[in-house]
């Protein structure tokens, strides 16, 4: 990417629309606290050298509103085991990164600004084969609860804008984030590698509308960054690119009977990033469609089925994941909710090798993946 | 039978008009369109976990007049915010319409449980007390249907019923009469402490349904009748007419024992029109008598106060009940403030006035509500947009936690790949395991 392309892209602001759940500007005073846990577990055929990862995360969030401020604070613990096909097993434990944010919301319903500061209690500096495990569970396709452990710390300045088009209610939003260098992982023998994530800025923009009975809500994100730079491990030092990220979403909410149905496009695209102007070869593309509904069993108590395909495509190959899950929502007490789900996926993974006569062979991998969660949500 | 059908039908329909309009005379809420119904339940589906839309979107249901679907959602937006007045007070109001009375009122007694103000709790106390004339309606049904399989209840000596007498003239103005003489009855019998009176509701709700006055003369088997379904083990069963000379009145009087039919006591008195009020008195006294009741000095001299002096504002109080009966409120009140006007003293009539303006007030709050309700406030999307925004723009741990609170689970794909702006992520899938750096951006 050209450097004022970069620059131009780091300074956008992001912002998102689409029909939520938070009000923006409430004029009561609440506070809950959200905890529980989750667990995923993937199970891969050979020839992929990983038999299995699996992550259990415990959650802990606190949000608290005082009138036009809200403040929210959260982060995880959790731990992640990988097994390979020969049997080695290695599992890292630790804190996450705890994040905490502060909002305003400002005018009539007009617009939010928030803060939002990565405080730098997750588990860094860890050995290269306790890195080696986080790396199987970072990505976007697989979806582990807890994907990074420690990013550094940094702040995110951010502004929300909606307001009434017609029949559409549009809005705009973005952020900057500035990071500090952190250390990610240290050698024992090469030494530490410190590490600097650029700027980051995204933009967002959204809009939602009525539709007959439906809800139509559609979102499109575009982030830029800039160039990463990192040092250590004896003489390695140089700078990377991420690539821009574009995503796209349309939602269509509707009632069905006397519950609702949640149907979801989504797509995810990654441009390849680089260093020293050599692409890696890390372009991502996914795209996803999902269906939940949403029926009361008895009162104070919904159902919630789920599925969901979803389809990665890589430069070095692809995946598919298809799966569907089931939900129970209700009503503990006056002040106490929660929630658990369940849920199942299968699919596989293509790697694409050249052989000894230089022609593409696909390798496929099947995978199995299990999910887990129970959530209790106390709220004053 | 089938006239003992028709009455039921026609009570519980005015009795469900009542309820479906919310106030009978009073503000009647604006209809609602499909497209506002439809916008309400976009907003929802959109926003499954928001008690404040829910509720709307349920208040539009019952005011379309789907009380199942809106009692299915109101249940739901309940079980979000316990201490949701307006969803407590509608799903009391859709149970209602449903016919399951014991439900609506818990759910009236919940909304009344919560810290709601002075003309909420209003609007509870006067849902409680129309719910409580459909439950007459309800028990009186049933106590018919329960007198085929012989299970009535057990007959109490002490209670009383006081049947509602009948108008045997043929002048309709005087016909309301009737009504305002069993008041009477009941209210001097009540003052003797060795009866229990039946409320004069719940055995005019029991003649309406068995249609009792229709018949155009007491029938001493229906007496019987009556009395057995009530579980009173003497029914008072009477009836008042102009004589053809001048303007005297006659009212005759049989106490009837259930067990066995016999008449007890009876009395029969004429006088003037002017001295009904001495006339119902001395009957009154001569059932006693005849009953071997003796009333202490103390219920002598309350049973010897006249309720007004006035025979027009009695008339008119008599016309304020017949409206109460049939469930119209808003005449019900103009005859009551009629009679207290010609009256201050007229006690009963102030009392029943007031009580009217209490309910027709508080229903038609909640009339005003639920058309409040069910306007679809884009400000309401707006604010939840930006709420979401924020939290899209500058995600936190909490945030998505709360975010998921608010909604269905989405297989966390989609939130997963939101979260994964947050991230660079080098490893190639066919690769896992054997990348040499992977750094997540944060």
């Amino acid at each position: 990417m050209s450097l004022p392309g970069r620059r131009l892209a780091v300074a956008l602001l992001c912002a998102g629309l689409v029909a939520g759940t938070a009000e923006a500007q409430s004029t009561s005073r609440s506070a809950a606290v959200i905890s529980g846990i989750e667990s995923r577990t993937y199970r891969f055929a050979s020839p992929l050298p990983v038999r299995r990862i699996t992550q259990v995360a415990i959650p802990v969030g606190a949000v608290a509103s005082f009138g036009r401020l809200s403040l929210d604070l959260g982060g995880y613990w959790a731990a992640t085991s990988l097994t390979r096909q020969n049997g080695d097993f290695r599992r890292v434990t630790g804190m996450t990164d705890t994040q905490a944010r502060v909002a305003w919301a400002f005018g009539r319903d007009l617009g939010v600004a928030s803060l939002v500061f990565n405080l730098p209690t997750g588990l860094d500096r860890m050995s290269p084969a306790d890195f080696d495990v986080l790396g199987t569970v970072s990505s976007p396709f697989l979806g582990f609860p807890v994907n990074a452990y420690a990013n550094g710390g940094s702040l995110t300045a951010a502004v929300a804008m909606v307001t009434a088009a017609g029949p559409w209610s549009v809005g705009a939003a973005g952020s900057l984030r500035a990071n500090r260098t952190f250390t990610p992982v240290v050698d024992p023998v090469a030494g530490p590698l410190n590490y600097r994530a650029g700027f980051e800025g995204r933009l967002r923009l959204g809009a939602d509308r009525l539709v007959g009975q439906a809800r139509l809500a559609v979102g499109l994100t575009l982030s830029g960054f800039g160039d990463d730079s990192y040092a250590g491990l004896g003489v390695m030092r140089g700078a990377y690119q991420p690539g821009l990220r574009w995503i796209f979403e349309a939602v269509v909410a509707a009632p069905l009977a006397n519950g609702t149905l949640t149907s979801t496009l989504w797509g995810y695209q990654r441009n390849a990033g680089d260093t020293a102007g050599v692409s890696l070869g890390n372009r991502e593309n996914l795209v996803g469609i999902t269906a939940t509904a949403s029926w009361p069993l008895v009162p104070g108590v919904s159902l919630e089925p789920g599925a969901e395909i979803k389809y990665s495509g890589l430069e070095g190959g692809r995946g598919l994941l298809a799966g569907g899950g089931i939900g129970v929502r209700g009503r503990l007490s006056s002040r106490l909710s929660g929630w658990s789900g369940l849920r199942y996926d299968g699919g596989y993974l293509d790697a694409k090798s050249l052989d000894d006569f230089g022609r593409t062979v696909v390798n496929r991998t099947s995978l199995q993946s299990w999910y887990l969660s129970v959530f209790l949500r106390s709220s004053w | 039978m089938a006239v003992n059908r028709c009455a039921a039908a026609t009570s519980l329909l005015i009795l469900c008009g009542l309820a479906a309009t919310g106030c009978a005379g009073g503000v009647q809420p604006t209809a609602v369109t499909p497209e506002r119904l439809g916008a309400l339940d976009a907003e929802r589906a959109a926003h499954p976990q928001d008690p404040d839309l829910i509720t709307r979107a349920g208040v539009a249901h019952l005011q379309a007049g789907n009380p199942q679907l809106a009692r299915d959602i109101l249940a739901m937006a309940l079980a979000l915010d316990p201490d949701r007045f307006n969803a407590a007070v509608h799903l009391g109001m859709a149970h209602e319409q449903l016919g399951d009375f014991r439900s609506a009122r818990t759910a009236f007694q919940q909304a009344g449980a919560m810290r709601i103000n002075r003309a909420q709790r209003g609007e509870v106390e006067a849902r409680l007390t129309m719910l409580g004339r459909r439950e007459l309606a309800l028990e009186a049904r049933e106590a018919v249907a329960r007198e085929l399989t012989r299970a009535n209840p057990p007959l109490t000596d002490r209670a009383i019923a006081v049947l509602p007498f009948q108008y045997l003239g043929g002048d309709e103005d005087l016909r309301p009469l009737a009504r305002g003489l069993t008041h009477l009855v009941v209210t001097d019998l009540a003052k003797v402490a060795r009866l229990t009176l039946l409320e004069r509701e719940r055995v005019q709700a029991l003649a309406d349904e068995l249609a009792l006055v229709a018949n155009g003369h007491a029938d001493p088997e229906l007496a019987v009748r009556s009395g057995r379904l009530l579980g009173a083990g003497r029914v008072v069963q009477g009836s008042v007419r102009e004589m053809t000379s001048g303007d005297a009145i006659q009212i005759a009087a049989n106490v009837i024992t259930t067990a066995d039919g016999s008449i007890g006591a009876n009395g029969l008195g004429e006088d003037r029109l002017q001295r009904l009020f001495e006339l119902e008195k001395t009957i009154v006294l001569d059932l006693l008598d005849q009953l071997g009741i003796v009333p202490t000095p103390a219920e002598r001299r309350a049973i010897d106060e006249r309720p007004t002096a006035d025979l027009q504002a009695f008339l008119s109080f008599s016309r304020g009940l017949e409206a109460e009966d049939r469930g119209d409120l808003g005449a019900a009140g103009r005859w009551f403030e009629t009679a207290a006007r010609r009256d201050d003293g007229f006690g009963d009539a102030r009392g029943r006035l007031a009580d009217t303006q209490r309910l027709a007030a508080a229903i038609r709050i909640g009339a005003d509500r639920m058309a409040m309700a069910t306007r679809v406030d884009s400000r309401v999307a707006q604010s939840q947009s930006l709420g979401r925004a924020v939290a899209l723009v500058s995600p936190t741990t909490a945030s998505v936690l709360e975010q998921r609170a608010g909604e269905q689970p989405r297989g966390r794909s989609r939130a997963q790949v939101q979260e994964g702006l947050n991230r660079d992520d080098p490893t190639l899938i066919g690769l896992i395991g054997t990348i040499i750096l992977v750094v997540p951006r944060p």
